[in-house]
């Protein structure tokens, strides 16, 4: 099967700081990945750790500092017709709420969306596909017709978000973070429709999150990141039920269990996130419980094992 | 309709509005004016108000009230020059410094900050001197005009750079949208506000500065504006003289042009409100 | 058994009028509580259900547009009851800090950028604190924060040197510093990721062992729950519906919105099928009859469209309002 979309060590360098002080941070260093058709491939990480700004590259809102990305063989730095790009490539947003302009009617970006990309010759056409792609959400046209942002619920938009999306038929979907402000009650509504999405349109998804839990439910795959690194990337029941890394042990042990019986957990060592991005050797050597003198010397390379990749000192022959 | 029914439940707006009517009026009566703004002793000098002449007469011989009407309309000419034409100028370079920043912002605020920190009063006065005699309506609100909206670009151009941070702003990328839709669908309605209400500070600005350079002289006299009005009387010693009702006229009228322009700018952009503006939709 | 702050059927509603058109948004709605001493307690609910209005009253916060309409909140100061909503500003003030603390949502992200946090703080404490000078607070806040394990040099810092994580955490230390006997906390770990969100509950947890103190946990996730709470009331449009152990709901949810919320966590390990409630959250503006519930609920029936149950009175510790669980009446 082919890939989709192929990340080769993809970097991102920012420099700050003023005139005289400048560091530069690697937010993304050298990542490398490849989305399948159809599948749900997770960029997981806490914050800081790239995940973002990796979305925002192949959005192509950021230029890669160096490597490249290609999308059915074409390089995306080279693409100059953004408008051809997002025909391909769409994406959902965090906050539902910021989604779309208060001021605006959500329809107005359905109707907008068609017009740009001449996905309508018509009115009734134009109505009819916005129908067809909002049922596949579970929405229908009179729900969000004449409504403003601020009338419907933050599920609603979330579904409209994702509908709006799909009106391109895009073959690849960004969703950064797209549950994290849904709430509660409706949130695994919106996760069921990713996995949906994804078998009954042929969608790739990269879900972007920190809920390893939803992660491990909907994804196909997996990517661990931490400090623009990818620590270690598989298959999600391969790296979230028989963790290698150490910070992917680190995370799958901090997620809040819904389980009363285990309160208790070991202390952890908390670091600023300028301090280990500038950390020389393997960045998680601060905190790392199984630290070794190597790993602050050195950044240790990718390491295949049982189907895995794993970035870890540990592992290495 | 209804935009003006909520308006009216706001007194400062009824007063504010009622109060532009009236000065309109006013204004609008000029052309009906049975004298010629201009010229001089066409009436007894120095009457108090009577019936035949509603606010007296002036020392040059000419009825007040009818001198007022052009006074009102001369003025709110400049005043509406200035801010309109300051307005297009400061929302296009706030715009395009915050939308499309790097070396535009550069340079756009590079020459906005210069604006801002020359003193603009010895300027105008420079300039005025110079042009002194050229200073017609027209060219008087092109001068107020270029050296008032440096300001007002920097407060838009930060709003605009506030805006490009939300999220919106993607969503409407990836609907295709280019930058000119993009700047005009989304970011102009959340900023009609604030160019309504800087419009509005901007014409009372303009006033009060046409007024500064009327009484030093400095425009033409001939024409009759509230800041040339006030210049005679007080050139004419009306006040020491007894003379009330010439040197009341334009102060009376300025300070009611300019507290309904004030009522009138914090009601509506009150009303605009993105906040308030989505409470309302909400509200429906 | 009396708690540390009994809650009587408060009812607190913002009240909004907009061009003479007026609305109510019945944010807490009859609502009844007794918060224990020394322990944390959890109050679950999505947002707009009126979780953050009911803190705000538990703190005696009532400003318009909120407004009290009826109940009162009692708090316990020395064995006494107080009624807290009858106070005048200075005994208000009197109270805040050393007896009870808010932290409000988002309180990572109100420091002022330009200025080092031991500025911020001590502008509030000294605002706050009376016959203290502010150096004595400072050597104050500096050892308070090496007790709970925190570095004190953070103190010099700007807010935008530090993560979200750790200025909750300073938020968190330093509102503790009084020793307050109640601490009111508003979704502390959202926005923040696992293992930031981890530290914060460690912080909470050690200061809650230490100064044997009251905390009121407020958050919309379950996991953060299960976690750390060791009881907990489950709000549903400015309502409770059922209160209890944490073990005890999670282990045996009687409320159908709660067995929704609790069954709906994905778990690592567990790749069954996960439903979330149908239809959408209520709004308070005119939330639905009876048992706001209703038009979600899958076993519904003609009663709860009429009338809202009370939470029963069983003697149990755990309470439900819903009518499928009533005891057969007498």
């Amino acid at each position: 099967m082919s890939e989709i979309l192929k990340a080769r060590s993809l970097t991102k360098i920012y420099s700050l700081g003023g005139l005289f002080s400048r560091t530069k941070i690697t937010a993304v260093d050298r990542i490398s990945f490849s989305i399948q058709p159809a599948e749900i491939f997770t960029l997981a990480g806490e914050s800081g750790c790239g995940k973002t700004t990796t979305a925002r590259m192949i959005l192509g809102f950021e230029y890669p500092t160096a490597g490249e990305l290609l999308y059915e063989d074409q390089n995306l730095t080279e693409v100059r017709d953004k408008k051809a790009w997002f025909k391909k490539v769409q994406a959902v947003f965090q906050n539902p709420f910021e989604t779309f302009n208060p001021l605006r009617k959500v329809e107005d970006y359905f109707f907008e969306t068609i017009h740009n990309f001449h996905l309508g010759k018509n009115e009734r056409e134009a109505e009819e596909l916005i129908e067809e792609k909002l049922q596949a959400v579970g929405l229908s046209f009179c729900d969000i017709s004449g409504k403003y942002p601020g009338e419907l619920s933050g599920g609603q938009l979330q579904r409209a978000s994702i509908a709006r999306s799909l009106l391109t038929n895009p073959s690849l979907l960004i969703a950064d973070e797209p549950v994290s402000m849904v709430d509660a009650s409706l949130r695994m509504s919106v996760v069921n429709l990713f996995r949906k999405l994804c078998d009954s349109f042929q969608v790739s998804v990269i879900y972007i999150t920190h809920d390893l839990a939803t992660a491990y439910y909907i994804s196909d795959r997996i990517a661990i990141m931490f400090r623009g690194h990818i620590v270690e990337t598989g298959p999600v029941d391969q790296v979230l039920e028989n963790p290698k890394h150490p910070y992917t042990k680190l995370l799958i042990e901090s997620i809040p269990q819904p389980d009363p019986q285990i309160q208790e957990k070991a202390p952890i060592k908390f670091l600023e996130e300028r301090e280990e991005y500038l950390r020389k050797g393997c960045k998680f050597s601060g905190r790392c419980p199984e630290v070794m003198e190597i790993c602050k010397q050195k950044v240790p390379d990718d390491t295949s094992l049982d189907g895995t990749v794993v970035k870890c000192h540990l592992y290495q022959k | 309709m209804g935009v003006l029914k909520d308006l009216f439940k706001d007194y400062r707006f009824s007063v504010g509005f009622i109060l532009i009517c009236f000065l309109s009026f006013l204004a609008i009566a000029s052309f009906f004016s049975p004298y010629d703004p201009i010229e001089w002793l066409q009436v007894p000098r120095d009457k108090a108000p009577s019936w035949s002449h509603l606010l007296g007469t002036n020392s040059k011989g000419q009825d007040v009230f009818w001198e007022a009407t052009f006074a009102i309309r001369n003025s709110l000419i400049i005043a509406l020059i200035a801010g309109l034409i300051s307005r297009v100028i400061a929302v296009l370079v706030g715009f395009i410094a915050g939308y499309k920043g790097g070396i535009y912002d550069r340079v756009l605020m590079g020459i906005t900050d210069g604006l801002l920190v020359i003193p603009l009063f010895l300027i105008l006065v420079l300039v005025a001197m110079l042009l002194r005699e050229a200073l017609t309506l027209v060219s008087t609100g092109l001068l107020l005009a270029f050296f008032g909206w440096a300001w007002d670009a920097r407060t838009i151009r930060s709003q605009v750079l506030s805006l490009r941070e939300r999220e919106f702003t993607l969503t409407s990328v990836l609907s295709g949208n280019g930058t000119l839709s993009l700047v005009s669908k989304e970011y102009l309605p959340l900023t009609i506000p604030l160019i309504f209400s800087t419009l509005i500070n901007n014409i009372a600005w303009a006033i009060g500065m046409e007024i500064v350079l009327a009484i030093l002289g400095l425009v033409s006299l001939d024409i009759p504006t509230l800041g040339t009005t006030l210049q005679w009387a007080i050139n004419y010693q009306a006040m020491l003289l007894g003379h009330w009702w010439w040197i009341l006229t334009p102060v009376i009228l300025t300070i009611l042009l300019l507290v309904a322009l004030y009522w009138f700018s914090i009601s509506v952009s009150e009303y605009l409100d993105p906040r308030m503006r989505i409470q309302r939709i909400g509200a429906k | 058994m009396k708690g540390i702050i009994e809650v009587e059927q408060l009812q607190t509603f913002y009240v909004l009028e907009y061009l003479g058109k007026k609305k109510t948004v019945k944010a807490v709605n009859d609502v009844t509580l007794s918060i224990p001493e020394n322990e944390i307690y959890g109050i679950a609910g999505e947002s707009g259900c009126g979780k953050t209005t009911l803190l705000k009253t538990l703190f005696a916060s009532i400003e318009p547009p909120l407004q009290l309409f009826e109940g009162k909140v009692s708090y316990l100061i020395k064995n006494n009851f107080v009624n807290a909503l009858t106070l005048n500003g200075k005994e208000k003030r009197e109270l805040r800090w050393t007896y009870i603390s808010y932290i409000p949502q988002g309180s990572m992200s109100v420091f002022n950028p330009v200025k080092k946090l031991k500025v911020t703080y001590m502008d509030f404490l000294e605002s706050h604190v009376r016959g203290k000078a502010g150096r004595e607070l400072l050597s104050l806040a500096r050892h308070h924060l090496e007790q709970l394990g925190l570095s004190p040099q953070i103190l010099d810092a700007f807010p935008h040197q530090l993560s979200g994580g750790m200025r909750q955490r300073i938020a968190i230390a330093l509102s503790t510093l009084l020793k307050p006997q109640v601490i009111l906390a508003d979704e502390p770990t959202t926005a923040l990721d696992v293992v930031a969100q981890r530290a914060v509950l460690q912080l909470l947890r050690d200061i809650q062992q230490e100064l044997k103190n009251t905390f009121v946990l407020v958050t919309h996730d379950m996991g953060i729950h299960a976690n750390i709470t060791t009881s907990m009331a489950i709000m549903y449009a400015g309502k409770i519906v059922e209160v209890g152990p944490t073990q005890e709901i999670f282990s045996n949810p009687l409320h159908p919105y709660t067995q929704f919320l609790i069954n709906s966590l994905p778990r690592i390990g567990d790749k069954s099928s996960k439903k979330s409630v149908p239809g959408a959250p209520p709004s308070l503006l005119n939330p639905p009859s009876g048992c706001p519930f209703h038009p979600r609920c899958p076993e519904v029936s003609d009663i709860c469209q009429d009338k809202m149950p009370a939470l029963n009175n069983s003697t149990h510790k755990h309470k439900v309002a819903c009518w499928l669980r009533r005891e057969p009446s007498v």
